[in-house]
């Protein structure tokens, strides 16, 4: 009796696994498929108008607004600068990066006459949207971030040039 | 029933072939290869400079190859790191010097409000003053 019992179970059970559980079929639409729900009949449905992406006003409201420069901005420009940045324009900014020893064409130097004379807009402009052959890396660098990278490019040039008048005590640890 | 064994089969070239004009026509042939190469050389010497010297090896490029990409980046990232850690004279005449970044941050954070703002003069020799590809 027992052994009949478990025998019908373990049937029941494997009549459970039959058929199509993989969710393969659901009931949706698929993409660009035709859809009566809607009034053009497609799938594919503009946004409303006025609809941005969650953050977009925060965002647009921090690209216009540069914050404080302070040393934990910097240090964090610096962090970001070596992992986004130096693999072409190296770490000293000079443009001479790994990728540009391994063939990429070299970016500008921080360093040169236009990019000193050149405002942190223009930096921050570049990370957004990129320039020339360097791609956006606004999907990959925050907006706040984008700023604490060109506070951090003002201090990779400030390094290379300092007029030894203006800062004396310089002078005593210079060879 | 054939009689015929291996060996005494029909040649498809019958006997009575005249071999003087089988001579004749290979005997043509090659003159006419060896005018060919003849008229090469004399064309090749006369009017192709330096064809028929022997040639000079070129030496090949090396290969841009990485045996070892972790040691380079790692000599690469000490040799940039190096540029700024140390202090040295760029333009002693110019009284222009080289800090370390972290000395370079602190200067840019006392700037307060214009930290962004831009530093005058360049370090950079004329040339790169343009930039370069971008």
């Amino acid at each position: 009796m027992k052994a009949r019992l478990l025998s019908s179970l373990i049937l029941c059970g494997a009549l459970a696994g039959c058929g199509d559980h993989s969710m393969f079929r659901q009931n949706r639409y698929g993409t660009f498929s035709k859809a009566a729900l809607f009034k053009n009949g497609s799938e594919a449905q503009p946004l409303p108008v006025g609809v941005v992406a969650q953050g977009d006003l925060a965002r647009a409201e921090a690209a216009g607004k540069p914050p404080p420069v302070d040393m934990a901005l910097l240090s964090r420009g610096r962090e970001r600068y070596d992992i986004y940045c130096s693999p072409c324009h190296g770490y000293s900014g000079r443009g001479d990066g790994m990728i540009v020893q391994r063939g990429f064409p070299a970016p500008p130097s921080y360093h040169s006459d236009r990019l000193r004379a050149a405002d942190a807009q223009h930096f921050f402009d570049v990370i957004t949207n990129g320039y020339g052959v360097m791609y956006s890396y606004a999907a990959r660098v925050d907006v706040r971030d984008r700023w604490a990278i060109a506070a951090y490019i003002r201090a990779l040039q400030q390094s290379q040039h300092v007029d030894v008048a203006d800062v004396p005590e310089l002078r005593s640890k210079l060879p | 029933m054939p009689t015929e064994e291996m060996g005494s089969r029909i040649l498809p070239q019958p006997p009575e072939v005249d071999a003087r004009v089988v001579l004749t026509v290979v005997g043509g042939f090659l003159l006419i290869v060896a005018a060919a190469v003849v008229g090469l050389l004399v064309f090749l010497k006369a009017d192709v400079p330096g064809a028929l010297a022997p040639k000079r090896e070129r030496p090949f490029p090396a290969p841009t190859l990485q045996t070892t990409p972790q040691g380079d980046l790692a000599k690469f990232e000490a040799a940039q790191h190096e540029a700024l850690s140390d202090y040295g004279w760029i333009d002693r005449d110019r009284g222009l010097a080289h800090v370390p970044i972290d000395d370079a941050m602190r200067m840019i954070a006392a700037r307060g409000e214009h930290a962004y703002d831009p530093l005058p003069g360049s370090s950079d020799p004329p040339a790169d003053a343009g930039g370069g590809k971008r």
